[in-house]
């Protein structure tokens, strides 16, 4: 995610250059096919070419408020597992009788906390397809880890080992069902926000928003200078790459934020999110955390 | 019998977006082998930059922190000086340097910093192009290439290949490009004592490597390999090429520049130059080819 200011244009300029420099070039040909060679034909009207660049306005803006939905979902949802993990944790800690049979603390609790850390850090790795288990090795026990070897969704996995050990409790009388079914709630409600991410990762917009904008945005910049050049002679290069610069960075925003796991700059802070919620976890458990909030580097936010 | 130790893989960060590509790629590789992961980033000679530079470090590859044994190192000087000076101070199995962000404008005059790497044999070189689809980088390694150039000397990215796809339980293919012969290219072929038939080129692979423990597969295709090799590894659905310091260079307008094959693979490469003969790897240890390339590495 992007927290600076400004948005360095190096950044803008590295996935439109092509276009604009092949633009450019295209629209000096035409102004000096209609100045110096005397091509007058090349001049069109003015009126069907803003019409043309309303429509596609438009056009453009409903491909961006969709792709901008998508992005904010996903971070309205990761909002919802910040919560939640938190949530999980505090009634854990709070809601468990921490003494077995025997009297002894055997840390039943606790092992639902980490088990917690563990879910989320999995489901950021499972959101971004990346191998999670360099990172549970430390901190799972060996056999469960085995299992989750085994598994396609990870994080679907450790939900359900929470909700066995949550059973497990219950059968053994730390738990009454009041707050059995409390526990089994919050664990519901992280299936269905972990549901949500993996239906924005795995459903992107309908490939015609891809498509159709960008050809039209390439029809547009081609015949912009053919508009302009009756008027504007020689300066038309100028003034339609600049024009085409607008349209084609605006569909260029929309292609960056439709897809928001996908480990880039554009996408939701998943690395500081579940960072962040493992510290607050260790700190319920009493823990002094290993590591320090992570910040943005040049602005951006990972 | 070498004691064996983590296979100590150095990572180069500039914090681009380059950088952040490789992070799946390095956790795969955490999975799959014992390493060792050095997060390096060179400062350059500005001294006012170093402590932000180091926060920055921090915040870089967050997930490494789990890893074992996973240190940062921030050097005030630059790339190259600070990778001989943790060559000098620890053991390096393999650099991990990413093709750097697209500029979105020529630059005739930028120095790679990967040939320069590789030309100053800094140890085997794990790099990406800027076209690598992100699918590739996160998938299991299972068909490991590598490209045998039947003219070029230099093999000793031959017995890297071959360890490496053994230690993993890989599928080994090994690669060749035939030149094309029609009256165009009749000239080249003069140059080169290598036969210019399939089961020719096959046999001749075959007699370089000698017995094996593990079989390969040998692809042989006619035509430039610029073109053969990433199309090979395309149609092969290979997950890493191996390409000898050879192949990986070659001769730019003012210097050594990196082969355009190496950024149009569509697989991460490892470009050997020849220094790591033994890698100790996780489920056993190094062993060396028999044939003519075990002799020349």
């Amino acid at each position: 995610m992007i927290v600076r200011d400004h948005l360095p244009l190096r950044r803008v300029w590295a996935d439109i250059s092509k276009r604009l420099c092949i633009l450019f070039l295209f629209d000096l040909t035409v102004s000096l096919l209609y100045t110096q060679a005397n091509v007058k034909f090349l001049a069109l009207p003015h009126l069907p070419l803003a019409i043309m660049g309303g429509a596609l306005s438009i056009f453009l803006a409903f491909r961006n408020n969709s792709a901008y939905d998508r992005w904010w979902e996903a971070r309205t949802l990761w909002g919802g597992l910040v919560n939640n993990a938190r949530t999980f944790a505090r009634q854990a800690l709070t809601l468990i009788s921490p003494q077995d049979k025997e009297g002894r603390d055997d840390g039943a609790s606790q092992d639902l906390v980490e088990l917690q850390i563990s879910y989320i850090h999995s489901l950021r790795c499972h959101l971004r397809k990346q191998n999670p288990f360099p990172e549970l090795e430390g901190q799972l026990e060996p056999s469960l880890l085995h299992w989750l070897r085994t598994q396609n969704n990870v994080p679907a996995a450790l939900l359900l080992e929470m909700g066995k050990r949550t059973k497990a409790l219950f059968e053994a009388g730390r738990l009454d069902p009041m707050r059995f079914t409390a526990l089994d709630r919050t664990l519901g409600e992280l299936c269905n926000l972990q549901g949500g991410c993996e239906r924005i990762k795995g459903t992107p917009l309908p490939r015609q928003y891809e498509y159709f904008p960008r050809l039209l945005v390439g029809a547009y910049c081609l015949l912009l200078p053919f508009g302009f050049v009756a008027g504007m002679g020689m300066l038309t290069p100028l003034a339609s790459t600049l024009i085409s610069f607008i349209f084609i960075s605006l569909e260029s925003i929309g292609r960056d934020i439709e897809a928001p796991f996908d480990n880039t700059v554009h996408d939701t802070p998943m690395s500081s999110l579940t960072r962040m919620i493992e510290i607050n976890l260790r700190q319920n458990l009493d823990q002094k955390p290993r590591f320090g909030e992570l910040t943005p580097i040049d602005g951006f936010v990972y | 019998m070498q004691p064996t130790r983590p296979f100590e893989v150095l990572l180069l960060t500039d914090f681009s977006n380059a950088s952040y590509r490789t992070i799946p790629a390095m956790a795969q590789l955490a999975d799959e082998l014992d390493i060792r992961l050095t997060l390096l980033h060179a400062a350059g000679d500005s001294n006012a930059s170093l402590a932000d530079a180091e926060a920055k470090l921090r915040c870089f590859f967050p997930e490494a922190t789990y890893y074992q044994g996973t240190q940062r190192i921030v050097l005030p000087t630059d790339v190259l000086s600070a990778v001989k000076q943790v060559r000098q101070e620890q053991p390096v199995d393999l650099v991990v340097a990413p093709s750097s962000d697209p500029l979105g404008l020529p630059h005739i005059w930028h120095h790679s910093l990967r040939a320069q790497l590789l030309a100053e044999e800094c140890g085997p070189l794990w790099t990406i192009g800027q076209a690598i689809h992100s699918t590739v980088l996160n998938r299991r390694t299972r068909n490991v290439g590598c490209w045998i150039d039947l003219d070029s000397s230099d093999k000793r990215h031959i017995s890297l290949a071959f360890t490496y796809a053994s230690m993993l339980g890989a599928k080994l293919h090994l690669l060749s490009a035939m030149p094309s012969v029609d009256e165009g290219t009749l000239i080249s072929t003069l140059q080169s004592d290598s036969p210019l038939y399939p089961e020719g080129v096959a046999d001749r692979i075959q007699d370089l490597i000698g017995w094996v423990p593990v079989k390969p597969e040998v692809h042989v295709r006619s035509g430039a390999s610029r073109r053969v090799v990433p199309q090979l590894a395309r149609d092969l659905h290979l997950d890493l090429l191996f390409l000898s310091k050879r192949n990986a260079l070659r001769n730019g307008w003012t210097r050594m520049a990196l082969a355009s094959v190496v950024d149009q693979c569509p697989c991460p490469v490892i470009c050997s130059d020849g220094v790591a003969r033994h890698w100790q790897l996780k489920r056993g240890s190094a062993f060396q080819l028999q044939g003519a390339a075990g002799k020349a590495a």
